[in-house]
């Protein structure tokens, strides 16, 4: 979540004011007692210690986040260099899947596919999971500091996902933002808000439950227009009263269009209503509402999804690139090195090239990158490959049935960057519908095992 | 038989120019020695569902069958191609060079590999099989007369040791070496040439084996004979994509 401070900051100054008073209180007690009584520190935490690890076996890479990026990364370091010594840090207990959520919102799958255990990950490719979050650098000296402790390294890699732009969704106080996202989480950054939703339409009874698309490069394209399908399947089948509205700044889906329209109109016109060409410029907590410019759109519940961001952690490093709308890393597009420092990388959704922000393009450009680092530490270089967005949707619940897309991408001097080696199958099936969940069991392997 | 005499009446039998003899040739010398993936390979005949010995002549052609070998639980895609299958040197997942000795039977066209892929370990089951064969080129890897895994989209060339055209997969499906005795038409598998992943696959399906092919029986090697049948009569769903 971005910008969580002013009016909880005003609350903060008052804190500071009493914390101040209190303490010159304790700075006369000192004095009084001085000698008696060793000094207490005034700011005390684990970015002063070393974390609990063994003194490294190797060069020693840090890869920051575990999701569909960094554990790949994690796994294909230590398998391309098995001399690494790899540590992952990830904050979350467990990993859930966002790839595949939209099918257990929908009831096609049972939640235990989504989940995985970093523990069993790190056991099985020889890697250390350490449980915290980073929150400084000192890249000069190489030193990471977490929420853990701190670690010395010789590489850094930085896939830490992304964060919400409320104010894209014209919601732009802080306390609002918050109560926007705990009432309307987005469920695209797992598991709590998936979980919330997934209750949401358990308890939904009739009426509208409104989804969105957002503008910009938000992580998976396809994503609000199958949540969508799934919702609409779901609804018939349990003889919901209700109906999805999906508001899309778009005159058309983003990806897949066609396969999508489709299904729309062959098989959720009673439970879909999809409105194009629409922004969302404000939303009403307490009236369940949205404002767009064509007037109001009321719902009985909803999941809204603004705009994305490269995760904030990019940008208090200072590692953003300031004329990124998005605030993705600045980076080598080819190495994934940070200007200037070879030792530094950012991949996944992070990254500021216009890639598909999604799980298999992840998975396949950190095999990519975990190569390159491998070979840097070896003095090497290896050339720069396409990552590969292989991506199904499931656009039918009952019958089970998919649509996929399959690219990769080029770069063209004066034009930028492109989609090439375009494979679409926009008619959808049961097959491909098995091969969707197919799909995700695949890259849970070899993530986890 | 063995398979080098098979191969030596192919040529014979087949007659093709003695430029593409010659290539074959070279290919067979310059090889390094096959990769046998597997201590003292079991030796299992090819068996229709009625019992009676496979005859190699009467596979079809551009046949997608399966059996399983070397285990009980352990699929195999059966492919008869249009043209003879000239044995190659290809890599293994080390980047290890091994000999595929190429296709057997009528011209050189029957070959065998493991129908576990070699990227995430996708399968062919009873309820899907997820890598096939087809002589049309599909819509998602835009090849024709290739072996499929329609979950990645990874392409193998059957023809040619199931070396990778496309996709996530760095190298090829296992081999399955197999015999063929020209006097009774019969065929034989008898080894695994190349990466097998026998391993990796037992511990990413224990729950899913034990419970179609029994609580041990699925790890233990195959014995005598072995049914073979088209993947269409033994998987609900044969995936095409």
């Amino acid at each position: 979540m971005t910008k969580n401070t002013g009016k909880t900051g005003l609350g903060r100054r008052d804190f500071l004011k009493g914390a101040a008073l209190a303490s010159a209180g304790a700075g006369a007690g000192l004095t009084v007692a001085a000698g008696a009584t060793p000094a207490l520190a005034a700011v005390a935490g684990p970015l002063s210690r070393a974390a609990d690890l063994p003194k490294p076996s190797g060069q020693r890479v840090i890869v920051v986040g575990g999701g569909w990026s960094g554990l790949t990364m994690s796994k294909y370091l230590k398998k391309n260099n098995p001399k690494f010594d790899v540590v992952m840090i990830e904050p979350n207990s467990t990993f859930f899947s966002c790839p595949l959520s939209n099918l257990w919102l929908g009831d096609v799958v049972d939640l235990d596919l989504l989940l995985h255990s970093y523990t069993d990950a790190a056991k099985n490719n020889g890697y250390t999971w350490l449980q915290g979050m980073l929150v400084q650098l000192d890249r000069e000296k190489r030193r990471a500091f977490t929420t853990a402790g701190y670690i010395d390294y010789d590489y850094i890699v930085l896939s830490p996902g992304i964060d919400y732009n409320y104010a894209s969704l014209g919601v732009k106080d802080p306390a609002e933002a918050i109560r926007v996202a705990q009432s309307y989480p987005a469920g695209f950054k797992p598991g709590s808000e998936h979980l919330s939703i997934k209750a949401k339409l358990d308890d939904f009874e009739e009426g509208v439950f409104l989804l969105n698309v957002p503008t910009g490069n938000y992580r998976c394209l396809p994503g609000p227009y199958e949540r969508a399908c799934l919702i609409a399947s779901y609804f018939k089948r349990e003889g919901i009263k209700g109906k999805v509205v999906l508001l899309d700044p778009n005159e058309k889906p983003t990806i897949k269009a066609d396969g999508f329209l489709a299904a729309f109109k062959e098989l959720h016109k009673d439970h879909l209503e999809y409105r194009t060409a629409v922004n969302i410029t404000g939303v009403d907590v307490d009236k369940k509402k949205v404002v767009t410019e064509f007037g109001e759109v009321e719902f009985a519940d909803a999941a809204l999804y603004p705009r994305v961001r490269a995760a904030r952690i990019i940008q208090d490093l200072g590692l953003a690139d300031p004329k990124s709308p998005q605030m993705e890393g600045k980076i080598d597009n080819f190495k994934y090195t940070v200007p200037g420092d070879d030792h530094t990388y950012i991949a996944g959704d992070a990254r500021p090239m216009p890639f598909s922000k999604s799980g298999n393009t992840a998975n396949t450009e950190a095999h990519i990158v975990s190569k390159m680092i491998a070979a840097r530490a070896q003095g090497k270089d290896v050339p720069w490959e396409s990552p590969n967005t292989i991506c199904y949707s499931m656009v039918d619940g009952e019958g089970k049935q998919s649509i996929m897309v399959d690219a990769k991408y080029k770069f063209t001097k004066g034009k930028g960057w492109g989609f090439t080696d375009v494979k679409l199958i926009e008619k959808r099936s049961k097959q491909l519908g098995k091969a969707n969940i197919e799909w995700g069991k695949g890259l849970y392997r070899d993530m986890f095992s | 038989m063995t398979r080098e005499t098979d191969r030596r009446g192919f040529m014979k039998l087949c007659g093709k120019t003695a430029v593409a003899a010659a290539v074959a040739g070279a290919a067979v010398r310059s090889a390094t020695a096959p990769a046998f993936a597997l201590d003292n390979p079991p030796r299992a005949r090819l068996v229709t569902a009625d019992g009676k010995p496979l005859m190699a002549s009467r596979l079809p052609m551009h046949a997608n069958w399966i059996f399983h070998y070397p285990y009980e639980s352990t699929p195999v895609l059966l492919i008869r191609v249009e043209d003879p299958a000239p044995a190659m040197d290809v890599e293994d997942r080390d980047g290890k060079a091994y000999t595929w000795p190429g296709g057997v039977g009528p011209g050189g066209s029957i070959v065998a590999y493991a129908a576990i892929c070699a990227h995430a370990l996708s399968y062919d089951s009873k309820e899907t099989s997820f890598l096939n064969y087809r002589r049309k080129r599909n819509e998602m890897s835009g090849h024709g007369r290739v072996i499929t895994c329609c979950a990645h989209a990874s392409v193998y060339d059957p023809a040619a040791g199931a070396r990778v055209l496309a996709g996530p997969a760095k190298f090829p499906l296992a081999a399955v070496l197999l015999e063929h005795d020209e006097k009774t038409d019969e065929l034989f598998a008898t080894g695994i040439a190349g990466s097998e992943l026998y391993k990796e696959f037992f511990k990413a399906y224990r729950k899913d084996l034990r419970k179609e092919f029994g609580r041990s029986k699925y790890r233990k090697r195959v014995e005598g004979d072995v049914t073979a049948m088209p993947v269409s009569g033994y998987s609900e769903d044969a995936i095409e994509c």
